[in-house]
C-alpha cells in the first residue's frame, strides 16, 4: 500500500542522497587544497571506478534471477559475455549499448 | 555572470554533444524504471535534479523497489559516488579561480561524463583554467539527463514490460562500456576480478542490499595494495 509516508520517506531519501553525493564532488574542489590524505587512501579512490562498476555489472549477469546462472542457457550471462567482448573491440559506448540490446534479444529469441 | 569565459563554456557543450545523446537513453530508461520502482513522476525527476548521478540513481532503484532501509540507499550512494573525491581532487588543480560560487556550482556539474570530457580537454593544449569548459559540459548533460529522465517517467507508463525489450540488459551494457576502457592494465584487471566475486557472493549471501558497498571497499583496497605511489593525476 502507498501512502503519503512513504513518499515523504522518498523524498527525504532523495534529499540524503543528493547530500551525500554533494559532499563527495564538493570535498576537494571547494578550494584548492588537495593534500593531506593518505597515500593508501588516494590509491585505493583511484580503483573505485573499476570495483564499482564490476560491482554493478557482475550480479546483473552472473545472478539474474537472485540466483548464480552460469550455464550457456543463461541470455544474461551469454550476453554479458558478448557485450564485453563489442566493448573491447568498439571502445564505443553507443555501439556496446545498443550492440548489447541487440545481442540479448537475439538470444532470448533463440534460447526462448 | 559576466566573468564566465562564454566562448569555454560553449565549447564544453558542445564538444559533450556525443556523450549529450548517448546520456539520453539511459535517462529515458531511468525514467521508466523508476516509475516501475514506485516513484512518483515528481520524484523521478526530483530525483535527477538532486542527486545528478546516473549510476547511483539507477542502482537506488531495487533498493526503493525493495523496500530497503533510507540509510543503506544513502550509504550505497555514497559508497558508488566516493570516485568524485578523486576526480574532485584532480580538476581542482585544474582550476586557478578562487570564487566559492563558481566552485560550487562546478561540483555540482562534476559527473564521471564531465569529468572525463573536460580531463581529454585539458590534456590536448595549454589551457588556462578547466572551469568554465566544465561547467559547459555539465550544463549540457545535466540537460539531457533531465530532459530524458521526464520522458522516460511521463511515457513509461505505456511502455511495456523492460525486461522483453532487452531495456533491463540496456543498463548492465551501459555499465560494460564505462566499464572496459577503465581497464587499462593487470592491476585494474584484478580489482575487476575481485569486485565481481566479492559482489556475487554478496549479493548471493548478505542480506540488504550492501554487495556494491561491500565489493567496491575489498577491490579498491586491494588494488590499494597492489599499487604503487606514482602519477594520480
Amino acid at each position: 500500500m502507498e501512502g503519503i509516508l512513504d513518499h515523504t520517506k522518498i523524498l527525504l531519501t532523495l534529499v540524503g542522497m543528493g547530500i551525500v553525493t554533494y559532499l563527495t564532488r564538493v570535498f576537494f574542489l571547494i578550494s584548492k587544497k588537495d593534500e593531506g590524505m593518505p597515500k593508501f587512501v588516494v590509491r585505493a579512490l583511484k580503483f573505485v571506478p573499476v570495483a564499482v562498476l564490476s560491482a554493478i555489472v557482475a550480479p546483473l549477469i552472473l545472478a539474474p534471477e537472485g540466483r548464480l546462472a552460469l550455464t550457456y542457457d543463461s541470455p544474461y550471462f551469454i550476453a554479458g559475455f558478448v557485450t564485453f567482448v563489442i566493448a573491447y573491440l568498439s571502445k564505443n559506448l553507443i555501439v556496446t549499448v545498443f550492440g548489447g540490446m541487440a545481442v540479448i534479444l537475439i538470444v532470448k529469441f533463440l534460447i526462448g | 555572470m559576466s566573468f564566465f569565459k562564454k566562448n569555454e563554456l560553449k565549447k564544453g557543450a558542445i564538444d559533450s554533444l556525443p556523450i549529450v545523446i548517448s546520456v539520453f537513453p539511459f535517462g529515458i530508461i531511468y525514467g521508466v524504471l523508476a516509475i516501475k520502482a514506485g516513484f512518483t513522476i515528481f520524484e523521478a525527476s526530483f530525483s535527477s535534479v538532486v542527486v545528478f548521478a546516473g549510476a547511483a540513481q539507477l542502482c537506488s532503484l531495487p533498493l526503493f523497489a525493495a523496500g530497503v532501509s533510507p540509510w543503506a540507499i544513502i550509504g550505497t550512494t555514497f559508497i558508488i559516488n566516493l570516485r568524485h573525491f578523486i576526480m574532485g581532487a584532480s580538476i581542482s588543480r585544474k582550476i586557478k579561480e578562487d570564487e566559492l560560487m563558481p566552485r560550487l556550482l562546478v561540483s555540482y556539474l562534476l559527473v564521471d561524463e564531465s569529468f572525463a570530457i573536460t580531463s581529454t580537454w585539458w590534456d590536448t593544449a595549454k589551457r588556462e583554467s578547466a572551469r568554465d569548459y566544465l561547467i559547459g559540459s555539465g550544463i549540457a548533460l545535466w540537460t539531457s539527463w533531465n530532459i530524458s529522465t521526464i520522458i522516460g517517467a511521463v511515457f513509461g507508463n505505456f511502455l511495456g514490460d523492460p525486461k522483453k525489450l532487452g531495456i533491463d540488459f540496456a543498463i548492465a551494457a551501459g555499465f560494460i562500456g564505462l566499464l572496459v576502457p577503465l581497464v587499462k592494465g593487470r592491476v585494474e584487471f584484478l580489482v575487476l576480478l575481485v569486485a565481481i566475486i566479492a559482489s556475487i557472493l554478496s549479493y548471493l549471501f548478505i542480506p540488504g542490499s550492501w554487495y556494491i558497498l561491500i565489493a567496491t571497499l575489498c577491490a579498491s583496497i586491494i588494488g590499494a595494495f597492489l599499487s604503487h605511489d606514482g602519477e594520480i593525476e
